[in-house]
């Protein structure tokens, strides 16, 4: 094992370097001025540049403050996440358990009808919201930006969820059932508790995607409900980009990731490959 | 290891549902299954509602859309019934060349996404001193905004201020100019989207490794079987149904490939980096012409449709092989 297994750690290394290099000059970047990003490349803090705070001062209150579109993102994001999570985990759960039948559709097809939405491509949807979000006013509001980031959540949570409630034995479902209680009460104080991996796993899954969305906030949002990553690409202006600020704002937009990825762990592979494992 | 396969969208077969086994007369099962039913209705239909208000009606009313001439001039009103836009969508070459980027850039990034992210899961497969640091490491890419993405390689590939071409300007070579010729362009769009998403591919067959017994490894093993072997013969047969799942999830996402592209390449040089998602973006939004966007973004909805039945049918058919 040991003399055997060394040789892996170079492949491995390698990767590594690959892998954190471009992260090493995003997090250096956010500390450069003008003066050290225009000229060369430098590499080494202190040594090869100053390490400047502009940036940080600058989008944490200064003229380009992100504190409006990071609110926006918060709040548009957090919202539909929960929305969808509410009514998806119901879905789910109603799917995972119950046979249901419409016309010639069964549980499979109502199940496939949920979870192919997910190979719609956003461009097409846009288009539509665009020209409905006119009419009704939604264009360039949190309300809106709630709407379609529930949309685009909702296939994947009941995706999910459907393989951790088929995980869950329903024996515990049954005896509270010759107990007497509802199904809603069945659902929300039994069979919802056991899937809390899986429930926190999701929501961690489903926020990530509506937070590192482009497309819909680009197309559907101006000023008042700009997201991070509009915030992002606004940066790069006619008077030319300052990466540092581009550089500093990617860094504040992965902390959730990375509290995500700390929290998640093994479970979000677990839930993407649902039973298949066993 | 059935499940999974067709991206689990079917789940296990023995599933047991609450209900089954109550033992009353026949006739007073039935109405307690049709009680059942409706019940179970009231935990699915508002997601049905959801979707169907959210995604179903934009889909059609996009349909519609393609089928108009949507006048900008009068404040996007919806003009009257048109082929046009799907007539001169056919005849656009910018629009094939668009679809041809898309289906080339999906098949390399997937398949190198997948050989490397195969190859580091078996790389780690086996416990070894600071698995668990690569395991972390190595999922990170993927939580970037691919906003910040595209910005990074932008500065990485940068030509005079850029790290690479530094080195490489240090190791007396000159700089290839990677986002110039429109060939490399597309390479350097594959490297970006496999520093991005190698780490889903990865993440997925460790935990499909992780769940093989070891024992069917051990016994090849005393049977004489090389590593090699081991892995041709066994792991990867066994890792079909992962492998299916992960290779069509990260399928679909790259055809609808926009955020990165729009800020690394904007779709350059020319057209040669340009996506479908990006072409219909410039068509809808900055030519202001959302009828032929929208027919952009359909046939798009199309190519996924078409190239995601054809994948599913055609690993369902070598799965059953494995299994046999």
């Amino acid at each position: 094992m040991t003399s055997k297994a060394r040789w892996r750690y170079i492949p491995l290394i390698l990767w590594a370097i690959f892998v954190i290099f471009p992260l090493y000059w995003v997090l250096i970047t956010a500390f450069k001025d003008n003066r050290s990003i225009y000229g060369g490349a430098k590499f080494i803090p202190f040594v090869d540049f100053k390490p400047d705070l502009g940036a940080w001062a600058s989008i944490l209150g200064g003229d380009n403050s992100i504190l409006g579109p990071l609110w926006h993102s918060l709040l548009a994001v957090t919202l539909s996440t929960l929305i969808a999570m509410f009514v998806g985990t119901a879905a789910a759960y109603g799917l995972a358990r119950y046979d249901l039948k419409l016309a010639w559709m069964g549980s499979r097809d109502i199940s496939f009808f949920i979870i192919s939405q997910r190979m719609m491509p956003p461009i097409v949807a846009v288009m539509a919201y665009f020209i409905l979000f006119r009419q009704i006013r939604l264009l360039d509001t949190i309300a809106g930006m709630t709407v379609v980031y529930t949309g685009f959540t909702l296939p994947l949570v009941v995706w999910f969820m459907q393989n951790y409630f088929r995980q869950v034995p329903v024996s515990l479902e049954e005896a509270a059932r010759t107990d007497g209680a509802s199904r809603f009460m069945i659902f929300w104080r039994i069979s919802v508790p056991l899937t809390t991996p899986g429930l926190i796993a999701t929501f961690l899954l489903a926020f990530s995607f509506s937070w590192n969305d482009f497309l819909f906030a680009v197309m559907l949002t101006q000023t008042r409900a700009t997201t991070l990553p509009i915030a992002i690409a606004q940066q790069q202006g006619q008077l030319g980009t300052a990466w540092w600020n581009i550089c500093a704002i990617s860094l504040i937009s992965m902390v959730p990731m990375i509290a995500a990825a700390i929290v998640l762990q093994k479970r979000l592979v677990t839930g993407l490959l649902g039973g298949s494992e066993r | 290891m059935t499940a999974g396969a067709g991206a689990g969208v079917q789940g296990s077969r023995s599933r047991r549902r609450v209900g089954d086994g109550a033992d009353s007369p026949d006739g007073g099962r039935q109405r307690a299954a049709k009680r059942e039913r409706t019940a179970g209705w009231g935990f699915v239909l508002p997601a049905v509602m959801v979707l169907l208000l959210l995604n179903t009606f934009p889909l059609v009313y996009s349909l519609l859309l393609s089928f108009t001439r949507v006048d900008t001039s009068t404040g996007l009103q919806i003009g009257e019934f048109t082929l046009g836009n799907w007539t001169s969508l056919m005849h656009d070459g910018q629009f094939w060349g668009s679809v041809s980027f898309t289906v080339v850039f999906t098949v390399i990034a997937v398949v190198v996404e997948y050989g490397v992210g195969l190859c580091l899961a078996l790389l780690l497969r086996e416990s070894l001193a600071g698995a668990g640091f690569f395991r972390v490491l190595f999922a990170i890419p993927m939580m970037l905004a691919p906003v910040a993405i595209g910005f990074m390689w932008r500065m990485l590939y940068d030509q005079s201020n850029g790290p690479i071409d530094a080195v490489l300007r240090g190791l007396g070579l000159g700089s290839p100019g990677w986002l110039s010729g429109s060939h490399l362009a597309v390479v350097s769009v594959v490297i970006m989207d496999v520093w991005e998403w190698t780490p889903l591919m990865f993440l997925l067959l460790l935990a499909g490794l992780q769940a093989i017994p070891t024992e069917v490894i051990d016994a090849a093993r005393v049977d004489g079987a090389s590593a090699l072997q081991v892995v041709v013969r066994i792991i990867v047969p066994m890792l079909a149904p992962v492998s299916v799942t992960a290779i069509f999830l990260r399928m679909i996402d790259s055809f609808q490939v926009f955020g990165q592209l729009f800020l690394l390449t904007g779709g350059g040089p020319g057209t040669a980096t340009t996506s479908t998602t990006l072409f219909g973006f410039f068509q809808g939004f900055q030519s202001f012409d959302l009828g032929y966007g929208a027919a952009i973004a359909l046939s798009l909805l199309v190519l996924v449709i078409v190239v995601s039945t054809l994948f599913l049918s055609l690993s369902r058919r070598m799965l059953q092989r494995v299994e046999t």
